[in-house]
């Protein structure tokens, strides 16, 4: 028979305080329920998770490690060696700038993994017959990180912020209007046809139309902004100066729903935050992914690589596309004359420089502006990139009537790629009879110099690849040294102006040809850069010198 | 007392102002261009010309140097052309981790310094004076950044005991910054302990032999007290201005340190500055770095007092 049973009563002491068992087992309680309240709160919306299985992963693609599952969580540190200038897009040409941008803001197109510009933030657009009249209708919905919805305002304010920056004056010799049609509908109003402008409004690019909220446009005046306000899956949570800054996940994020595709499509904020770190230090930062602080450390040195190549826990990357260059002053001075220039490139046995540049991973004789891997590479030049002929060279010399002036090669000894290609390349040209002088300077000096055309024959510059050749700088007649012919110019504005691929392709082979003959600058090696990362995270894209943290988890 | 203090720094303002002068020569006697380095390499020279105009580096030299004077009269040290913010808040916002890891390294500096410097003293011509000798010299030979990336290596990468790089503020706990900047204050502290080290010991030295010693030896004082309360007390003088400098030299000398570990400091603010050419900051930081230099030297000055009854200013 079961015995009745007494109704539970609290056990408590003489004094009638609960004991200490009960004690416990409240607080024990507590605890449990404080921590399930915490795990909720750090997991993200139901919304974006369904988001995230909507939009799924980047399709396989080399420059895209895709280990492991997609999850949620996780704290990603990336050590950077610039320290940030500002976060304002419009304002700021660094590169920390861009990286950052990527990840907290958006613009009305993005360019996609090969290269192409892709709807964003516009919804569709129409161009009107004559070419001079663009329609952009925008997502409708898409909140700022502040809580106001985009609309054709913010757009209009945007860019016309954007005009006054490097790349977006620039774009801005073509606007003759900006209007805002209706809340989400901008018109442009072109004073000739150029397609080439839905490229420059593509994001990421150096100076970027990144497009922020009109209110915060007005407020900050003439000013910079300190702390963006847009529209990405991230917003900037905490900015320590010459430290770091951090950026926690939008909740509220509305992206596009197309599968992802470089730094276009759905975008999926896995990780929880991602601080971007200064280290100026190279081995500082290599030490860090090896302890777990850094996840991924950009520019590494080229010799760690083979310290790393073999590592089942951290992956060494390599992002080819930059190229070392001399570039002649086309405005003064004896390099005027083609066949000096002629005669420079055949005295340098550009295999050497090569060779002596960096390990075989890292350099590539290549005769293209581009690197041998993408769509836009073409041989054609490559017989006088690789014709070293030292006689040949000493006859263009003699039929100039060369008689040793000297030729001031300014170069900036802190950058390896240049200065080791000089100093390889000034035995060559001594041996065929030029007189080098190769003057060291620091890079803000460099800058300044090359503007100055009677302070130099030669100078040293470094360039990036760029995802469309039109918009390659020392293409343009202003970079110093001046390469301002009518034959360029023709090629460049058709190229601008068409938007059939093989149309340009054939264009950009007929500007190589041109360039080997002329001879505007000699291009050395094709280099590429280190960055060490731990293998346990996945998914982030890098290409045209920037990387991409969204679409990216941490596997542990 | 009073007078001279107040004399001391009234003549700060010379100072500063024969700092902010040549200060602001030399930066712009130096080639480059901030505006160059700020609309980088796309930029056409049309764009360039609009920067500087927009920077107001087209207008003459001594437009610029009086406007600059102006504005810093009134606190106003400009507006870094590079990020576009205050430079005086900016320099007070990079002021904690170069304070903090002055202030730690000098903890470093004088625990081995004087500790070691002393014992050497003590214990002349023994093992332990020449073992002292030869780790001072070692220490003091060593540049602070190799030193700082073998620290890494060793304590941050093989024993996992403290942070590569990185700076934890002081909001977030004494703990957490001392932890932070652990192996930057070793880098820094270590060849300074060694300066200090040999300059206790020769102190020392001179002090142990004199007649006061002797006669405190010979009324029967204890050995402790002989080279605490007597001897170390008159070797401090000399001691306290080496500190004095080497606080001006951690201020200062902190830029590779700072650069290695990553931290947000002075120092790393002061370099950035100068490769971007950025006039403004430059400018602000000399002012900024003269005038601490010279308050330190007073308080080194007004320090002689307290330890030496027989200092005194007129």
């Amino acid at each position: 028979m079961k015995a009745a049973s007494s109704p539970p009563t609290l056990r408590t002491t003489a004094s009638g305080l609960p004991g200490r068992a009960v004690l416990f087992r409240l607080r024990l309680l507590i605890a449990v329920c404080a921590l399930a309240c915490t795990w909720a709160l750090a997991q993200p919306p139901q919304r974006l998770i369904d988001y995230a299985a909507a939009v799924g992963v980047h399709p396989e693609d080399p420059r895209i490690p895709n280990v492991g599952t997609p999850r949620f969580g996780g704290v990603f540190t990336y050590a950077h060696n610039e320290t940030l200038a500002s976060l304002d897009a419009h304002k700021s040409a660094a590169a920390t700038t861009v990286t950052l941008n990527i990840h907290f803001a958006e613009g009305l197109f993005a360019l996609d993994a090969t290269g192409t510009s892709r709807p964003d933030l516009v919804d569709s657009y129409t161009v009107s017959d004559d070419g001079t009249v663009y329609t952009f209708s925008l997502r409708q919905g898409v909140p700022f990180h502040n809580g106001e919805i985009l609309g054709a305002a913010d757009v209009v304010a945007s860019l016309q912020r954007w005009f006054g920056g490097t790349l977006g004056s620039q774009a801005a010799r073509y606007i003759s209007e900006l209007n805002v049609v209706d809340q989400y509908t901008v018109e442009m109003v072109l004073t000739e046809p150029y397609p080439f402008i839905i490229y420059q409004l593509t994001v990421p690019q150096t100076s970027g139309a990144y497009i922020y909220p009109r209110s915060q446009i007005e407020a900050v005046g003439d000013g910079t902004i300190d702390t963006p306000i847009a529209t990405g899956p991230y917003y900037v949570a905490d900015v320590r100066e010459g430290d770091y800054v951090r950026l926690v996940r939008f909740d509220d994020y509305v992206g596009r729903v197309e599968p992802p595709s470089g730094f276009a499509g759905g975008r999926v904020a896995y990780l929880d935050e991602i601080i971007i770190q200064t280290v100026p230090d190279a081995i500082v930062r290599m030490a860090g992914v090896e302890t777990g602080q850094f996840d991924k450390a950009h520019n590494a040195t080229n010799d760690m690589y083979s310290l790393y190549a073999n590592r089942p826990d951290i992956r060494p990357r390599i992002a080819m596309g930059s190229f070392a260059t001399a570039q002649f002053n086309k405005r003064q001075g004896p390099m005027t004359d083609q066949r000096l220039r002629l005669a420079f490139n055949y005295a340098i046995d550009v295999r050497q420089i090569v060779a002596a540049a960096g390990p075989p991973e890292f350099t590539e004789a290549n005769s293209s502006l581009a690197p041998r891997d993408d769509p836009w590479y073409t041989p054609v030049g490559e017989e006088v990139y690789l014709g070293y002929d030292p006689e040949y060279a000493r006859a263009l010399l003699a039929e100039a009537g060369y008689n040793g002036e000297p030729i001031r090669w300014l170069v900036d000894p802190s950058v390896a790629s240049y200065y080791t290609s000089a100093q390889v390349a000034v035995p060559m040209l001594e041996a065929v009879g030029f007189n080098i002088q190769l003057v060291p300077m620091d890079a803000a000096t460099l800058r300044t110099m090359r503007n100055d055309e009677t302070a130099y024959e030669v100078y040293a510059q470094g360039l990036g690849w760029r995802a469309d050749p039109a918009a390659l700088t020392n293409l343009s007649d202003s970079n110093p040294g001046w390469w301002v012919t009518e034959e360029k110019t023709r090629i460049l504005e058709a190229m601008r102006l068409e938007q059939d691929f093989d149309k340009r392709y054939a264009l950009w082979e007929e500007l190589h040809a041109h360039m080997y003959d002329y001879m505007p600058a000699v291009k050395f090696e094709t280099f590429g850069s280190l960055s060490l990362e731990r293998a346990a995270y996945s998914g982030a894209f890098q290409a045209w010198a920037y990387v991409d943290f969204i679409n990216t988890w941490l596997n542990d | 007392m009073s007078v001279y203090l107040l004399r001391r720094l009234v003549a700060l303002l010379p100072v500063l102002a024969v700092v902010g002068l040549v200060g602001f020569s030399l930066v712009h006697l130096a080639p480059g261009d901030p505006a160059a380095t700020l609309v980088g390499d796309d930029a056409s020279e049309e764009v360039l010309q609009q920067m500087r105009e927009r920077l107001g580096l087209d207008r003459p030299l001594g437009t610029q140097f009086f406007t600059w004077v102006g504005n810093a009269i009134t606190g106003n040290l400009g507006t870094s052309l590079y990020t576009g913010r205050q430079v005086l808040p900016s320099i007070v916002s990079r002021l904690e981790p170069t304070l903090m890891l002055t202030a730690m390294s000098l903890v470093v500096a004088l625990l081995n310094g004087v500790v070691a410097g002393a014992a050497s003293a003590i214990y002349r011509n023994t093992v332990l004076d020449q073992a002292v000798l030869v780790v001072s010299l070692f220490a003091a030979a060593m540049p602070s950044f190799w030193l700082g990336i073998n620290l890494i290596l060793l304590f941050s990468v093989t024993l996992r005991l403290f942070p590569v790089a990185g700076y934890v503020p002081l909001s977030q706990g004494l703990l957490g910054t001392v932890h932070s900047l652990m192996l930057p204050a070793l880098a820094l502290g270590l060849s300074q302990a060694a300066i200090i080290t040999r300059m206790t010991r020769t102190t020392m030295l001179e002090v142990l032999g004199l007649d006061f010693v002797r006669t405190a030896k010979a009324k029967g004082l204890r050995q402790r007290s002989v080279i605490f309360r007597h001897a170390l007390r008159n070797a401090l003088v000399s001691i306290v201005t080496v500190v004095g400098v080497a606080v001006t030299v951690l201020l200062s000398g902190s830029i590779v340190v700072e650069s290695v570990f990553g931290l947000p400091g002075l120092g790393r603010m002061m370099i950035e500055a100068v490769q971007r050419r950025d006039y403004p900051v430059i400018q602000g930081m000399l002012v900024f770095v003269a005038g601490v230099n010279v308050i330190v030297n007073l308080v080194v000055d007004i320090l002689y007092v307290f330890i030496d009854p027989r200092i005194e200013y007129v």
